[in-house]
């Protein structure tokens, strides 16, 4: 791996140094059923709003009648070696905890959404002013933490557990005895998007194919896959906020307009609450 | 293979028009204030007229962006992180350093605007050419911000800032001209000469021919790249983002300009001069959205 | 047994050092030791432990034992329903020890919790205003509620008493209080009904277990286990893992299912009983076949066996289920040759006219393939008894005849009188084939007297009701739980994690005070309790190894489930025992499968189509458990609604685009909705799943909570208040479904003939338009004239 050593937060990648942790995880997509049970558990427990996500999954369909599959890969964090999103984080809201962690200070953090352009992954989002608990941050980026408050506590992550298949390990992979190292070891693994140069700690055994291309991601849409994400850029109340969401079927020029004047509406109008909304 | 997707999350665009706008306004400044220091700083006698107005022109525009970048923030109040807890500060992020720029170089251009008018030809200078310095910076770092992250394609490119610097200049002369003239006509005479009005078009043709010159390759790498290259290209000539794209900033803002001045009938003509101005500066702000929301709308798929 | 349930965890690792090492607990100073589950803490309160409540999840077909863990948080928001802090549900996870969840838990499972502070929860008894089905209610005291009920049920002679369910978790309060009232009359709404049959036929069993983690071969003929039984999905992926099991999947659309098996094999609906005995011909033929399990597992010989299979040639079979044959005889081979090969079956073997002999002609695929009672293969059924709750009610002797669901829409009321219905766990209304002609049957007040709904939420037939009552939700009841499908049997307890809102009181409560307020002290004396959980240490506490064992309580508290077989090993993630090997159950359970009546194949019904029709088949969408998962979010965020899958090719020649409008025809009526071009799914059959469309339950169910809306039934969760985004709230498919049913099996099928056409002018998204006449006539046929 890496001998690069990441300056500027203070930490360096924990992978293969002496009494550190270096917290990982393997997707076993043989195994994975795509039932969405850690999607669910992670959602409700953290109290992840409706829009967001810490960790989803992506379902495709390949082939032609009758040769068909099915494709399924849940993604999160991969709470990378080399993880662009500190880097371009001007208030070291983001870090890295000395175990391979990656991690938000939200009370550091103002919400600039830097990170999320540089995340090559999506896993970041900007929590929304509504939450379900109103003692959870509002206003500030968010992401899976690896469920830092149960690992630290020798406890698995919720989605680990929660596995219908079996599919997803979690371990330290300085310990060449855990599991996690064994199936590195003995099994060929993939991430997502090598060529970003992030190192990430998410392995997959069994990627194969198209979904985890950005480009079929991004031109294969099923028809209501793709009308479902417009009415998500449209009725979401952030996606005003946001702002930048671009309706594919509504860019002539009027639409373009209306883009505009949207966005600004929204922009203007959600300032007020922002400013005297308190802290969290 | 074929296939489609079945299941996915969505992800918003991180950042929208208001940003765009900063990135325009931040450009339109930095153009305007180049201009403004030709004269005192490098020494190009017949554009010292506009000097005075050019950088105080530019620091009113500047002084709209704190606003836009603040409200845009989650947490408003937090602005000072990037300021003043070193601590805080993450040196890494061009955020950071963009932070700085755009806190002393409206500074500079104020004191660079008081020497002007003190007619002090020494210190406008040390201080023109530092604030010409923080100019480019400002607008350089833009770009860098927009660069840094790996995988929006079309900015993941060290050309990046170049070209954001050329838009940059080409609007910031564009508005400049387009707003002198509109304070002649106000004001009822040529405060400043219509001659040095098609004189600075001129100026802002090189730079046009520059930026073309500029995008030209960016397509042609593009045509040579991946799949998402083409779908991009695709995108900003025909798809999603051709009207800001294709009709704001190609034809509008540069070849319908171009065209303009390069006919000579047209470009000794005040009025084709400020029309072309116009459409110049405006059109800058359809490349200023396909940067800022173009590119992170392919991934907002992923 | 015993010995292991005496074991707790300290001890365990104490008594067996030699063996830590293998099961992988070992705790060094380099290597942590991360725990499956077993803890959870509370993260705005940096990271306290939560408290540890054992429950049981009914969501799932399979009860699932679960860790419910509750937040003494006082600083937390109050529950918005009843203004009160202190303690709430914040998390759900599985139980570790368990064999069933084996810390696992399903999707709907996980976010359950959230509904006991939903805003669109039944929290006050309910009485309508007005005509029936007119929706407006009005809210009235439990006295008054159950003072109109007991009224009307001592007006009424006991047979003209019935109860209408689906799923029955009441560990037998429900007979009790029927037998309590002289009635017996139940309609049972479980649309399963032709394969239990076929089970029970065969082998006297209502259930069947595939062994699926120890196999080598899954055929997987008409289930979409991997979404609707996660217990068989994890147990197959651990065959898939450690066995290499191969899993083929016969079904005319690539569901989840059958897109992450091995192989996709696309029949014809309804021909899966064909393929079945074509196979055995082959094996029988080939000399392939078990001749010894035949005879030691079944009535039949060999000789009338290949007597009876002779016409089901590879030619006949390719022909009637649209498959090459020789795909059919390469699985057929493989499948005999891997020595451990198991079947599974579902609602696309069951909901066919044809589902009671196909799915007898499958297990007649087991048998000849020696995989009965076999590691691997298909197991009966091992229960744990429970004890009994005390004297009960004698049986009754007179029934009333209306108590098949097929009959019922059609009889109920006319020639036999219903005075009080009951309906509980159940919505007809909109799941049943063929729902309107409940609508219709439900709405009339000459045919059904006094209608009480039961149900923590509203549902489609309750808003049909004259009297709803609000039921504790699950994670608010105390109730015993038996495992249905494990080889390993358990029995499980359900118990109050926290206490349900304002005036909600648990279904063996509600019963209870029906009877008492009979005012006869005859009926009471079987009702005597004060709370439920004197009724759950009776049936738990009589359960004699379990009191060996220390006792329901001490399970209640410890594990939840009882008995304890062994341990979670955090690697193979199976059940292990002190020397770190997997618990093997035992097999070889003695029976004798009976085919008296061969399984002979006919085509079905329901999907037999003329030239211009296709199969409409209608499924389980994929992470709504019951109804009520309708109404939460985050099981609504992550589903997509129903539009109407259709093979890019069959699209094409039909001149129909991707999310084009279409009309979906059958002989009763139409609906609207939007197509969905797709390569998975066979050129002549359509799909929709079935959760599309609701108009009850609640404000995410029924479209209208979330941002868009100035919805008066505004939630109690800002989330959805604010960030709920999706629209489109899917059609309601099951009006146009024809009424069909299997004589033998007595359950309807989920499948119909439709034509399909771009829509007409006028036509928008979620119409529906139906002819309840039709419906009535062809109900009234119980089955298709094809
Ligand atoms: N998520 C979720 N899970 C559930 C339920 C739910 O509603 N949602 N409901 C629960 C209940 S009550 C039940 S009964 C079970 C049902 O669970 P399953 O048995 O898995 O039922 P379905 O998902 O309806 O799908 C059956 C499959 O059979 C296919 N099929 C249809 N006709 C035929 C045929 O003729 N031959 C073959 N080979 N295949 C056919 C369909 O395309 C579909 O993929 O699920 C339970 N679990
Ligand atoms: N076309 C087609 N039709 C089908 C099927 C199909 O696959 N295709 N499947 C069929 C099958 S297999 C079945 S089993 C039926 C299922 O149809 P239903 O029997 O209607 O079952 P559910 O959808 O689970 O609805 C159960 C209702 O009970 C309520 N409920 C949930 N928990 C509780 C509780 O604890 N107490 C009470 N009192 N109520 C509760 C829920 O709110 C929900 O409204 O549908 C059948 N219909
Ligand atoms: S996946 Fe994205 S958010 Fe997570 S560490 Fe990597 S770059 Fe950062
Ligand atoms: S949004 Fe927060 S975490 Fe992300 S870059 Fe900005 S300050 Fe850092
Ligand atoms: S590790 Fe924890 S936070 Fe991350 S996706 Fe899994 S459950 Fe969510
Ligand atoms: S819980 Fe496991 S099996 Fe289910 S979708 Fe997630 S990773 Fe896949
Ligand atoms: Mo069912």
């Amino acid at each position: 791996m890496s001998e690069r050593v990441y300056g500027f937060n203070g930490v360096s990648p924990s992978l293969g140094k002496k009494g550190r942790r270096r917290y990982a995880m393997v997707v076993d997509l043989r195994r994975c059923t795509g039932c969405n049970a850690c999607t669910s558990s992670c959602k409700t427990s953290y109290d992840v709003p409706l829009g967001d996500w810490r960790i989803w999954t992506m379902e495709a369909e390949t082939g032609e009648y009758p040769n068909t599959k099915r494709q399924v890969l849940p993604r999160l964090c991969n709470q990378c070696d080399q993880p662009s999103c500190i880097r371009n984080c001007p208030t070291k809201a983001t870090f890295r905890h000395p175990d391979g962690f990656v991690l938000q200070r939200y009370n550091r953090c103002i919400g600039c959404r830097t990170c999320m352009v540089a995340c090559p992954y999506n896993a970041r989002h900007l929590l929304t002013p509504h939450r379900r608990d109103k003692r959870n941050p509002r206003d500030v980026a968010d992401k899976c933490d690896f469920c830092i408050v149960r690992v630290t506590r020798g406890l698995a992550p919720l989605c680990v557990t929660s596995c219908t298949g079996g599919a997803m390990v979690f371990g330290d992979r300085n310990d060449p005895d855990s599991e996690i190292s064994k199936l590195i070891r003995n099994n060929k693994t993939f991430t997502l998007r090598p060529e970003m140069g992030n190192e990430p700690q998410v392995h997959y055994i069994g990627l194969d194919g198209p979904i985890a291309d950005p480009e079929f991601a991004f031109h294969q849409r099923a028809e209501q896959v793709h009308r479902r994400e417009n009415t998500f850029k449209r009725d979401n109340e952030l996606g005003g906020e946001l702002g930048g969401d671009i309706i594919d079927t509504e860019m002539d020029f009027w639409g373009l307009m209306r883009h505009i004047g949207r966005n600004f509406k929204t922009f203007f109008s959600a300032a007020p609450n922002k400013f005297f909304r308190g802290p969290y | 293979m074929g296939g489609q997707i079945l299941a996915n999350a969505y992800h918003h665009e991180y950042w929208g028009f208001p940003i765009a706008l900063y990135f325009w306004l931040v450009g339109g400044s930095a153009g305007s204030f180049v201009i403004s220091s030709l004269g005192w700083v490098f020494g190009v006698k017949k554009y010292k007229p506009v000097a005075f107005f050019a950088s105080n022109f530019a620091t009113g525009l500047l002084m709209i962006v704190p606003i836009l970048l603040i409200i845009d923030l989650g947490k408003p109040w937090r602005f000072f992180h990037l300021l003043m807890i070193p601590s805080f500060s993450h040196w890494s992020a061009p955020m950071v350093w963009g932070a700085w720029f755009i806190l002393t170089y409206p500074v500079g251009m104020m004191i660079y605007s008081y020497f002007v008018y003190q007619k002090n030809q020494k210190m406008a200078r040390i201080f023109g050419l530092l604030a010409v310095v923080l100019a480019i910076c400002t607008h350089w770092y833009t770009g860098v911000v927009m660069q840094l992250n790996p995988s929006r394609i079309p900015n993941h490119d060290s050309a990046a800032p170049i070209l954001f610097l050329t838009g940059a200049y080409v609007s910031g002369i564009g508005l400049l001209v387009f707003c002198m003239w509109l304070r002649n006509k106000f004001a009822k005479r040529e405060i400043v000469p219509e001659s040095l009005l098609i004189d600075m078009s001129r100026l802002m043709l090189y730079g046009i021919v520059f930026d073309m010159f500029l995008l030209f390759n960016d397509f042609l790498q593009a045509t040579y790249g991946t799949g998402e290259d083409h779908t991009m290209l695709y995108d900003v000539l025909l798809g999603v983002f051709r009207w800001p794209y294709l009709y704001l900033e190609l034809v509008w803002g540069l070849i319908m300009p171009l065209i303009i001045l390069v006919i000579p009938k047209f470009s000794r003509n005040i009025y084709w001069v400020v029309l072309a101005s116009f459409m110049c500066a405006t059109g800058v702000y359809g490349m200023r959205i396909w940067w800022v929301m173009g590119t992170t709308y392919y991934q907002g798929h992923f | 047994m015993t010995e292991r349930w005496k074991l707790n965890r300290r001890q365990f690792l104490k008594g067996s050092a030699a063996s830590v090492a293998v099961v992988g607990l070992a705790k060094n100073a380099d290597a942590m030791e991360i725990a499956l589950g077993n803890d959870s803490y509370n993260y705005i309160k940096r990271g306290e432990h939560r408290r540890r409540v054992f429950s049981c999840s009914p969501m799932t077909p399979h009860d699932n034992p679960v860790e419910v863990w509750v937040d003494p948080d006082l600083m937390a928001p109050a529950n918005p329903l009843t203004g009160k802090t202190g303690d709430h549900v914040s998390e759900i996870s599985g139980v570790t020890e368990s064999v069933r969840s084996r810390g696992r838990i399903s999707a709907a499972e996980a976010a359950a919790w959230l509904q006991l502070e939903d805003g669109d929860r039944l929290l006050k008894p309910l009485k309508r205003v007005g005509p029936r089905g007119s929706g407006k209610w009005q809210e009235i005291s439990w006295q008054q509620a159950l003072k109109e009920i007991a009224a009307t049920i001592q007006r009424s002679e006991p047979e003209t008493i019935a109860l209408l369910h689906g799923r029955d978790t009441s560990a037998g309060a429900w007979q009790r209080f029927l037998h309590t009232l002289g009635s017996q009359t139940v309609v049972d709404m479980d649309g399963s009904g032709n394969r239990t049959k076929a089970w029970h036929t065969a082998w006297g069993q209502k259930a069947s277990i595939p062994d699926l983690a120890h196999t080598h071969y899954i055929l997987n003929f008409g289930t979409n286990f991997l979404v609707t039984h996660p217990y068989y999905a994890a147990e197959a992926m651990d065959g898939r893992v450690f066995n290499r099991a191969k899993i083929v999947s016969f079904d005319p659309r690539c569901s989840k299912t059958a897109g992450l098996s091995d192989e996709w094999v696309p029949v014809k609906p309804g021909s899966d009983g064909v393929v079945a005995l074509a196979m055995v011909r082959y094996l029988l033929e080939q000399g392939l076949a078990d001749t010894r399990a035949i005879k030691t597992y079944s009535d039949l010989t060999v000789e009338m066996l290949r007597r009876e299979v002779t016409k089901y040639t590879w030619e006949y079979a390719e022909e009637m289920c649209g498959v090459p044959w020789r795909n059919l005889r390469r699985i057929a081979r493989k499948f005999a040759e891997s020595g451990r090969g198991c079947i599974v079956t579902g609602a696309g073997t069951n909901g066919h006219a044809n589902g009671f002999d196909t799915e007898r002609a499958l297990m007649l695929l087991s048998l000849v393939t020696g995989n009965i009672e076999q590691k691997g293969g298909n197991c009966l059924p091992r229960t744990i008894e429970l004890a009994d709750i005390g004297a009960s009610p004698g049986l009754p002797a007179i029934n009333n005849p209306v108590q098949s669901s097929q009959r019922f829409p059609i009889d109920a009321g006319k020639q036999y009188k219903i005075n009080v219905l009951f309906a509980y766990n159940t919505n007809p209304r909109f799941d049943a084939p063929g729902s309107a002609l409940w609508g219709k049957a439900l709405a009339d007040e000459s045919r059904i007297g006094l209608f009480v709904a039961i149900g923590t939420f509203k549902n489609e037939t309750a808003e049909l009701a004259d009297i709803i009552l609000p039921e504790a939700h699950w994670l608010e009841r105390n109730e015993p739980v038996q495992s249905q499908v494990c080889l390993l049997p358990w029995v499980g307890l359900r118990q109050r994690t926290v206490n349900p809102p304002g005036q909600v009181r648990e279904l063996r409560e509600i019963l209870r005070d029906i009877v008492l307020a009979l005012g006869d002290a005859e009926k009471a004396k079987y009702w005597q309790f004060r709370q439920t959980k004197e009724w759950l240490a009776r049936q738990l506490g009589g359960i004699p190894g379990l009191k060996k064992d220390g006792g329901w309580e001490l399970m209640a508290k410890h594990s939840g489930v009882w008995p304890i077989y062994g341990y979670l090993h955090p690697e193979m993630r199976r059940i292990v025992d002190e020397s770190g090997e997997e618990v093997i159950p035992v097999y070889g359970k003695s029976t004798k499968l009976s085919f008296v009546s061969f399984p002979h194949w006919k085509p079905a019904s329901d999907s037999t189509v003329s030239d211009h029709e296709m199969t409409l088949l209608v499924h389980a969408s994929d992470y709504i458990s019951d109804d009520s998962a309708a109404n939460n979010k985050v099981i609504m965020e992550a589903t997509l609604s129903n539009w109407l899958h259709i093979n890019k090719a069959t699209a094409q020649q039909l001149g129909i685009e991707d999310g084009e409008l279409v009309r979906v025809s059958s002989r009763v009526g139409y609906l609207v909705t939007r197509a969905f071009l797709t390569q998975t799914i066979r050129p002549d059959v359509l799909a929709m799943h079935r959760d599309g469309g609701h108009w009850s339950i609640g404000g995410i169910a029924n479209g209208k909570a979330g941002p868009k809306h100035e919805s008066p039934e505004i939630s109690t969760d800002q989330d959805i208040n604010h960030n709920l985004w999706w629209a489109d709230m899917g059609v309601h498919p099951m009006d146009i479904i024809e009424p069909v049913f299997d004589a033998k099996g007595g359950s309807g099928a989920l499948a119909t003939a439709v034509k399909l056409g771009k829509a007409a002018k006028g036509d928008e998204y979620g119409m529906v338009n139906v002819d309840v006449g039709k419906l009535l006539s062809i109900a009234e046929q119980g089955t298709r004239r094809g």
